[in-house]
């Protein structure tokens, strides 16, 4: 019924649209007059486009009156009034450099490419929407030389998304995420459909982005929305179905359950644990003729891993006339996960309206609302995850009587496993729901000649409702009979009902004046602004914590009211800031620029509050000099360098505050509340945190120097090298236990971030085959320079000057121990080590393993990130492959999947394998049960035995699309029509076992189990009417 | 065109004009400490926060990490004796701890600091209320006797420990404490308790430690001490000032809520209350075997008769928990018995290895679910302890002598349990024993074991004599007589340049 409705208004938009239009032929020529196959030909201000054909020709459906676009790799961007000529419409081409017009945004203003002196990189929104993405953040993956984007996982709605520019930043609490700009003011990337995005800037130096001050040491990311485009309007769809599967698996588990059993009792013995599977329990699973329905080998991996069918919608109108333009997009998306019972939905509209109200007054507004909704188990993903491996595979999730009713264990008297996951997905999950709208509106008033005054405000508002209901489950034994008793109620993370509401409310106005001035060939420009920030977030949660009478009844107010409680807190924090810039050129050939910003935070005490964050930046085009304007394969040539200072505010809201609080540091779910009398709950505060009362910001320096070079005019290359250095940094050091309280936020300590990037980008043709290759690659060094002695955090990783921050520590695996006499010579070992068991290496020669041992150990960050593109067009057909990858990284992985009965999770199939006095193995140890005895304390040791390889190399997008000749959509009733088959993640190549290598790094980060990314297979159509 | 011009004309001008007090931010939710230690309010909440360390731990946080609450209450202290088994602290049990091994091993040593801490910054600015000097006093004595409490028990645990009587981190020197003598910090503990006797109100046990709970810790330290002679006089003091008497409801009502307010007998406890300060009692001993009491332990549970299993006519091997001593089927849940509202206790089922569940706290009639909230107090100390200590202080100084037998047999004939008098006549070495066994019984399950064993010196003794469900037997290197520290602390006394803060020995 719904998409019956839609394609009716589609119907209704195309009679209506189509009666203003009138095809247009022509066609496209080189500067010889040789005809150019395969131009994008687009009617501007609209989504109307289509491709000339092996003679250069096209027809299009366009207002006699309008303007075409003319796009070509190797030609840049060409546009032409049609001025009436509707038929042998001819169009010359120059082959050029590509972009050095481009008009780029930047912080506060646009400027041309070809003046910029800062390390500045954008990308349009064609170029992210080749690749299909609920969210817009993924779709910047490899597309920006300096920002390294991780997608923590492919868990729908929650990918968790790191974005890193120039590497890790600091060590600070403030945290490393660089700040979102949309529209001009801070905002949200994520809540955006990629479809309405028209380009993304990214700032990378001081020079660049220290006009964003305090908010900017971790770079800065600017999107601009699309706006309307005057002219009739414009309708145009887009929809994209995709086939979703796991990336990868650990596919390696014994599910095999007699093979499960055996190998069970082998651990239990090794390991010192009583309880074992007997022979006859053995024997049911592995007599050939047993009743499998009964006696399963169960796969309980693929019973929750799925391939699902993803969808995005996305309905744009555009179009505008006497000066005032519109741009609307409606988007949903449909995203079930690939895991069970996960799911995510998300409803978009973007609303964009600029009105020139006279040639002097120019007003604007962006607005945009998300709505999304989220299931997902109220432990997480991860936690599901390894639920699910915690399963022995001699059942399943429901009981094999047909009874419908959930299992717990099959031999309670050997193992009781984790959560039943099946149980958890189809009965428990959280309901999130997010409701966002982030606006802005702008006047821009010109003064005089020269003089602009703009003056912009808006603000995010985000409320958000968080729904977990824990119904009550019976979990019953594999084998119960009809009236056997549950063995024990699911694990829902609790009981009864907890509604948790937040918002957050942020308000923001900048104010700004910008005059420009050429003399002669001096061309000046010169901005000065002030901005305000208030930020208040609320929560307020209620709950009944006992379970409620039924399943059925699902509001609190239905609810046991004994158990019931209520807390609620708020906090803001607010910032004040000046800014200004100055631009100078002469003759566009020496540029020069100088940004300024004066900054105050609330969250800094009252003296230490202002902060002045000032950059440099200066550029050379060698190209422009005489001596080189001769050298005609030299489209373009700059250098250029820059110095600057950024700031870092971003931390918690009242750090210098020495405070008395009721909420329990140590142990969210209990406060410092105390019954004294057994019937009426005291109320407690204590100070459980130190406070540096004198905190000041924290700054980052960073150094660049550049090239910009375009060769051939075919051939434009890009370097940068730089170095950033971070210091006062906001960090909790950690503290001696015997303190008692929570380190202090203080400023101390210093980071250096060193590294080069390049990126090139070729194109020319084949005959008729156009093609263009690209490719980009971004080394980065991390090292902590100052930081006091060493630190060794319970993870096993070390923050010691001179190596990069977390940086490994541990254990070196030195083999496995093949007899009791390697061991009798072998240095002393704790846990009382048997053949079989793990040796380690005695790094301090001192005879005896201990913690002194630990070795750094390299890996934690990338040595390198790079990826490369290729794309090629030929007649109406193109095709785009997109290649990402990661050199260097190491990935800890422990636990579940890789750890044999971790909870009783099966094996991996090397433990087969494993030693034995009559095996003896050198790869894997003896089988053991994991989190029991000595075997466990020994082999789970942390060491570099599981400290795996992650680099990977991966085809992350490939896309073959065919437009339809013009002639032809127009017997569909269309003005253009685009079909794609796209695939994402469709190879990998990594040494890393099983699961995707792609992952976060965190310090807690250590399990194996990580929802894995997504492999896509989508197929696509854009229409336009 | 005129109204936008004009609205963002007052748009500009606001922004410009916010007043200076836009950035002075304050938390809505927090009293900044300028604001705080004004009133007796104040006191009373900053004091409710120390007792709060009573319980924390001891309650559901998540599935991992359900209950364990080292540091405070907990029954798992009884896994590392011979009363009962767990298979997730094996390593502790089995001798092979390491400063790495983290769980117990650094929550006993993280958790007293944080309570510590908490008590010396309470001490420090208490006398900036303006409060009558008796009131002060009371304040300041249950505070100390806090502190009192955790250093005693870091001193068992770890011996010489750092020693502050100040609240730390402000300083530089804060960061360079080394580890002060085990005899100094005994003498900060008695001067805390000492303190805390002499200034807290001589009454019943109101929720706040009294006089009583204070002489009775004083007790402890005294046995600990091997100081026979005052222990015994402090506990004779607390006999003598009679605040305190065995409960007559029932042994097991002492554990379970109703028989727990105003109980005559506690002196001390960890109290809960649901829905907002739970402890996880019904939920973690039906639901998982990962605390399981051993027939060590029900085995030496004597008969209604007095004699042990092995010697009573009354005892029948194929109805081994018949005629036993009533406080075994009080404290222990054995197969067949009704638990979780009404289902029989079937050991296979849970993978209990041992064959036993704790039932000392444990509300059977609850048809529990995963998670389900409890509010039984934990007992720290009750009078029939002081009675049991008494009596073994005494006979170290003049040997079983009458007020001896009357304070063992009164622990043995209280109402419900009804057990027969000690023989009269035996030898001091044979009343040593007796006390000594009905210590094991009487508090078995509470915590006390492993402190018991620790200081009759027995636990290198006994300890390796534990056969394990695995069939393996349990060892007790000497070294373990005192913990290691966690390896962090180690790491950041080097951090810190702290070389005075050393490793236990041994490890």
């Amino acid at each position: 019924m719904k998409k019956k409705s839609i394609l009716f208004l589609l119907l209704l938009f195309h009679l209506f649209v189509h009666a203003q239009t009138v095809p247009v032929k022509g066609s496209v020529r080189n500067e010889k007059g040789e005809p150019l196959p395969g131009a994008t030909v687009t009617v501007k201000g609209s989504a109307v486009t289509t491709v000339t054909n092996a003679d250069g020709e096209f027809t299009i459906q366009a207002p006699p009156q309008g303007s075409i676009a003319i796009t070509i790799v190797g030609y840049g961007h060409h546009e032409e009034k049609i001025s009436g000529r509707t038929v042998n419409l001819t169009i010359f081409l120059h082959q050029k450099a590509a972009e050095l017009n481009d008009v780029v945004v930047v912080g506060y203003g646009t400027q041309k490419r070809a003046d910029l002196t800062g390390a500045v990189v954008a990308v349009t929104g064609t170029e992210m929407n080749k690749r299909i993405a609920t969210d817009p953040t993924q779709l910047l993956q490899g597309k920006l030389s300096g920002l390294s984007v991780t997608q923590g996982s492919g868990e729908a709605g929650n990918e968790g998304l790191v974005l890193r520019i120039r590497g890790l930043g600091t060590n600070s609490s403030a945290g490393s995420n660089p700040l979102i700009i949309v529209d001009g003011l801070p905002g949200s990337l994520s809540s955006l459909d990629p479809q309405n995005i028209e380009s993304v800037t990214l700032l990378k130096d001081a020079a660049s982005a220290a006009i964003y001050g305090t908010r900017a040491a971790n770079g800065v990311i600017l999107v601009t929305t699309k706006q309307g485009t005057s002219g009739k309007m414009q309708l145009s769809y887009d929809y994209n179905i995709g086939l979703t599967r796991p990336s990868a698996l650990p596919d390696n588990l014994v599910y095999n359950s007699a093979q499960y059993m055996v190998l069970w009792d082998s651990a239990a013995n090794h390991s010192g644990y009583p309880n074992k599977f007997s022979q006859s329990q053995i024997d049911l699973y592995s007599n050939p003729g047993r009743d499998k329905h009964l006696y399963p080998d169960y796969d309980w991996l693929h019973e929750i891993m799925r391939t699902v069918i993803t969808q995005t919608h996305h309905l744009g109108f555009t179009g505008g006339r006497n000066g005032t333009t519109y741009n609307i997009g409606l988007g949903y998306v449909d995203q079930p996960d690939i895991m069970l019972g996960f799911s995510f939905k998300k409803y978009n509209l973007q609303f964009n309206l600029n009105s020139k109200i006279s040639d002097a007054v120019t007003f604007g507004s962006s607005l945009t609302m998300n709505y999304s909704k989220r299931l997902y188990a109220s432990r997480g993903s991860q936690d599901q995850f390894l639920s699910t491996l915690s399963q022995s595979p001699m059942y399943g999730p429901i009981l094999p009587d047909g009874s419908g009713r959930y299992v717990n264990s099959v031999f309670p008297n050997v193992q009781t496993p984790n959560k039943n996951p099946v149980a958890i997905a189809k009965n428990a999950l959280v309901n999130d729901k997010d409701y966002f709208v982030q606006s802005s509106l702008f006047l821009s008033v010109r003064l005089f000649k020269g003089l602009e005054w703009k003056t912009s405000g808006g603000f995010n508002f985000e409320y958000e409702n968080f729904y977990d209901f824990k119904p009550v489950i019976n979990q019953y034994n594999w084998f119960a009979g009809p009236n056997d008793l549950p063995e024990r109620t699911l694990d829902v993370n609790g009981q009864g009902l907890t509604e948790r509401d937040t918002s957050t409310i942020y308000p923001v106005g900048y104010t700004q004046l910008t005059y420009m001035r050429s003399i002669g060939e001096h061309n000046l420009k010169l901005l000065a602004g002030t901005q305000v920030e208030y930020n208040k977030g609320q929560l307020l949660t209620g709950s009944r914590n006992t379970p409620f009478a039924n399943n059925i009844t699902r509001e609190l107010n239905a609810g046991p009211a004994g158990s019931q409680l209520a807390s609620g807190t708020s906090a803001e924090w607010s910032l004040r800031s000046y800014y200004g810039r100055l631009n100078y050129d002469y003759k566009e050939r020496y540029l020069l620029e100088a940004n300024a910003r004066y900054d105050a935070s609330s969250r800094f005490p009252p003296g230490n509050r202002w902060g002045l964050f000032p950059s440099v930046s200066a550029g050379w085009v060698l190209s422009k000099e005489k001596f080189l304007e001769n050298v005609s394969w030299l489209t373009n040539l700059k250098v250029r360098g820059s110095w600057g200072k950024l700031g870092n505010q971003n931390i918690s809201n009242y750090p210098y505050q020495d405070v008395y609080t009721s909420a329990n540091a140590y142990n969210t779910n209990t406060s410092y509340a105390y019954p004294f009398s057994g019937s009426n709950l005291n109320s407690g505060v204590a100070q459980n945190a130190l406070a540096d009362p004198k905190i000041k910001w924290e700054t980052t320096r960073i150094i660049d120097v550049g090239a910009d070079i375009t060769v051939f005019n075919k051939l434009s290359l890009t370097f940068d090298w730089y170095n950033k250095l971070t210091y006062d940094i906001l960090y909790k050091p950690a503290i001696p236990a015997y303190i008692g309280v929570n380190s202090p936020t203080i400023n101390n300590g210093k980071m250096r971030n060193r590294g080069f990037e390049a990126s090139a980008q070729y194109s020319d043709n084949i005959g008729p085959v156009r093609f263009s290759v690209g490719g980009n690659i971004q080394v980065n060094r991390n090292t902590l320079v100052k930081f006091g002695a060493p630190q060794i955090t319970a993870n096993n990783t070390i923050n010691i000057e001179g190596h990069p921050f977390g940086s490994y520590y541990m254990y070196q695996y030195a083999g496995i121990f093949q007899s009791t006499d390697e061991i009798a010579k072998a240095p002393n070992q704790p846990y009382n080590p048997q053949p079989g068991y793990l040796r380690f290496r005695d790094v301090d020669g001192n005879d005896t393993i201990n913690a002194n041992d630990r070795v750094i150990v390299s890996g934690v960050f990338p040595k390198f990130e790079y990826s490369f593109n290729t794309g090629a067009s030929y007649k109406n057909f193109d095709l785009t492959i997109f290649f990402y990858g990661s050199y260097g990284q190491k990935q800890y992985a422990s636990g579940w999947g890789i750890q044999p009965f971790n909870q009783g999770s099966p094996p991996p199939k090397s433990y087969l394998n494993a030693w034995t006095p009559q095996n003896h193995s050198t790869t894997t140890p003896l089988i053991y049960i994991t989190g029991q005895g000595n075997a466990s304390s020994n082999i789970t040791t942390p060491s570099t035995f599981y400290l795996k390889d992650a680099s990977f190399l991966r085809i992350k997008n490939v896309q073959i699309g065919y437009t339809l000749p013009a002639s032809m959509a127009k017997h569909v009733a269309m003005n253009s029509l685009r079909i794609y088959f796209a695939g994402d993640n469709l190879v990998t190549f990594t040494k890393f076992p099983g699961l995707d290598p792609e992952r976060a790094l965190g310090n807690g980060n250590v399990r194996f189990v990580v929802h894995p990314q997504n492999q896509v297979f989508s197929f696509g159509v854009k229409a336009v009417f | 065109m005129k109204h936008p011009f004009i609205l963002f004309i007052s748009a500009t001008v606001l922004l410009c004009s916010c007043s200076k007090s836009f950035l002075d931010k304050n938390p809505p939710d927090q009293l900044s400490s300028a604001n705080f230690w004004k009133t007796q309010a104040d006191a009373d909440q900053a004091l409710t926060s120390i007792y709060s360390y009573l319980i924390q731990g001891y309650n559901y946080t998540s599935s991992t990490n359900t209950g364990q609450g080292w540091g405070s209450g907990t029954p798992y202290w009884e896994t590392m004796t011979d009363n009962a088994y767990s298979g997730a602290f094996g390593t502790m049990a089995t001798g092979d701890i390491e400063p790495t091994t983290g769980t117990i091993q650094s929550d006993a040593y993280n958790t007293p600091y944080k309570a510590i801490q908490d008590c010396n910054v309470f001490l420090a600015n208490v006398t900036k209320i303006p409060l009558d000097q008796t009131t002060l006093n009371r304040y300041i004595g249950e505070v100390r006797f806090i502190r009192g409490y955790y250093y005693f028990l870091l001193e068992q645990l770890y011996g010489d420990v750092v020693l502050s009587l100040r609240p730390l981190g402000k300083d530089s020197a804060s960061y360079k404490l080394p580890r002060t003598a085990k005899a100094v910090v005994i003498d900060s503990i008695f001067a805390d308790l000492n303190f805390a006797a002499a200034n807290l109100p001589n009454t019943a046990y109101t929720g706040h430690v009294v006089r009583g709970t204070a002489l009775g810790y004083l007790t402890r330290l005294y046995l600990t001490l091997q100081r026979w002679t005052d222990a015994a006089a402090t506990a004779q003091t607390i006999m003598t000032e009679g605040q305190f008497s065995l409960y007559t409801g029932g042994y097991r009502g002492l554990f379970l809520k109703p028989g727990q307010n105003n109980n005559p007998e506690i002196m001390l406890s960890g109290r809960y209350q649901i829905p907002n300060a739970y402890s996880p009692a019904d939920y973690l001993y039906t639901y998982s075997s990962s605390f399981q009491p051993v027939s060590n332990l029900v085995n030496d549970y004597e008969c209604i008769d007095g004699l042990p299993i092995s010697s009573s006519p009354l005892y029948n091997a194929a109805t081994p928990y018949n005629n036993r001593d009533p406080r075994l089927l009080a404290t222990i849940l054995t197969p067949g018995v009704l638990y979780k509202g009404g289902i029989p206790f079937v050991p296979a089922q849970l993978g209990a290895s041992a064959g036993f569940l704790n039932k000392k706290g444990v509300d059977s009639t609850r048809a529990t679910v995963i998670g389900t909230q409890s509010d039984q107090d934990w007992v720290y100390l009750r009078y029939a302890d002081v009675l049991l200590m008494f009596a073994e202080a005494q006979n170290e100084v003049g040997g079983p002598t009458a007020d001896v037998y009357s304070a063992v047999n009164a622990v043995r004939a209280r109402p419900g349990v009804n057990m027969p008098p000690l023989p009269a006549g035996i030898s001091q070495d044979s009343m040593r024993t007796r006390i000594r066994h009905e210590r094991r019984i009487e508090l078995a399950l509470e915590g006390q074991r492993y402190f018991d064993l620790k200081r009759w010196r027995l636990d290198r003794v006994i300890i390796p004599t534990i056969k394990d469900p695995s069939g393996a037997f349990r060892t007790f290197p000497l070294r373990d007589t005192l913990w290691p520290v966690p390896q962090s602390e180690i790491d950041l006394a080097r951090t810190y340049n702290n070389p005075a803060f050393t490793q236990t020995p041994g490890y």
